[in-house]
């Protein structure tokens, strides 16, 4: 109680010194005013500051760490895909190298068999043919089964029509 | 002084940082407003400054260290918010130092709070020819009634030096307005 009335003596004292030595005034309930100016500006520097909806911490790391997610889905996919593609470039290779190979040998044989035997080696080939082409046909249908199994869903169906779609014109 | 180390802690306390910080407006308000209208000269300046360096104390409160007492810290701030403002206005209007006499009069005579009569605006004149530092120094002592120490804090410069310089600014206007 003590200090503030020291306080008002020392205002008092403070502005008559400064009207009476040096001329200088003020313009009348200017403190009080001044105060309240104050107040509302420091009561603005409190508010908190508004943050955009999705820029908010809750929202804003699950958006992002589902973005990184999906393009590394699609990176993996793409991959994936890739080596898809191969396996079956690779199966087609082999088949078109061994039917070549079987062409050849069956002119090159034939050239030497006595013409009454022909009909038989003939017939021979033929069968010979269709089983190698048979068993070939098994061999990748059991690939393509096994390589969808580990092939995303999504992209099954695609896969496995036209694997299917292949074979079946081989 | 024990009543500042109990208001530092409030001011310190988030929860009863505002009303001590209105106590702190009722303490000081007005002396600093009277330290920074000597400085900036004109009402409308020290308006502005005040309530700069009012923010400024609410924002850097948390820092401050209590190396010294609460009120020369906020001393120091109208101080320096001061002199930024008067620099900020100098970049401004490109014044130079010569000029700087007659402007601290102009400005003083422009403002519309300056009632002064014949006796005060001699005091004035012969502040104003005083260098700007024995300008503050005698000022801070004479009108802010604030310590060698308080003063020495503020300034940056030894009491001593404050205390030869103060005597030797007083004789001289003294000098001058007798005369």
């Amino acid at each position: 109680m003590t200090t503030m009335k020291t306080t008002n003596h020392q205002k008092e004292n403070i502005t008559k010194l400064h009207k009476e030595k040096l001329g200088m005034d003020v313009p009348d309930d200017f403190f009080s005013k001044s105060k309240e100016d104050i107040l509302n500006k420091v009561t603005k520097l409190e508010e908190p500051r508004q943050k955009v909806f999705w820029l908010k911490p809750l929202i804003a790391y699950p958006i992002a760490a589902s973005i990184i997610l999906a393009i590394a889905l699609t990176f993996w996919m793409q991959n994936n895909n890739q080596t898809v593609q191969n396996d079956i470039t690779n199966i087609e290779e082999a088949t078109e190298f061994n039917s070549e190979l079987l062409e050849s040998d069956f002119l090159v044989t034939s050239l030497i068999i006595p013409e009454g035997q022909l009909q038989d080696y003939l017939d021979q080939y033929i069968v010979n043919t269709i089983i190698i082409k048979a068993e070939l046909s098994e061999q990748e249908l059991e690939n393509i089964f096994i390589n969808s199994l580990f092939i995303e869903d999504s992209l099954l169906n695609n896969y496995i029509n036209e694997s299917l779609i292949e074979n079946l014109i081989i | 002084m024990k009543q500042e180390v109990e208001l530092t802690k409030k001011l310190k306390n988030p929860k009863l940082k505002n009303k001590a910080f209105k106590e702190l407006l009722d303490l000081y308000q007005e002396r600093l407003y009277w330290h920074i209208r000597k400085i900036v000269i004109t009402h409308d300046n020290a308006n502005d400054v005040l309530q700069e360096t009012f923010i400024r104390i609410y924002k850097g409160i948390t820092n401050f260290k209590e190396k010294s007492a609460l009120h020369t810290w906020m001393y120091r701030i109208a101080y320096n918010e001061s002199l930024r403002f008067i620099e900020k206005n100098k970049r401004n209007s490109q014044v130079s130092l010569e000029e700087n006499n007659n402007q601290y009069l102009n400005t003083l005579m422009e403002d519309s709070y300056f009632n002064g009569n014949e006796l005060q605006l001699k005091l004035q004149t012969i502040i104003s020819k005083l260098s700007k530092k024995q300008q503050r120094v005698f000022q801070m002592k004479y009108f802010d009634d604030l310590s060698f120490r308080e003063m020495s804090e503020i300034l940056n410069v030894s009491e001593n030096t404050l205390k030869s310089s103060y005597y030797s600014i007083v004789k001289t206007i003294e000098e001058k307005i007798l005369v």
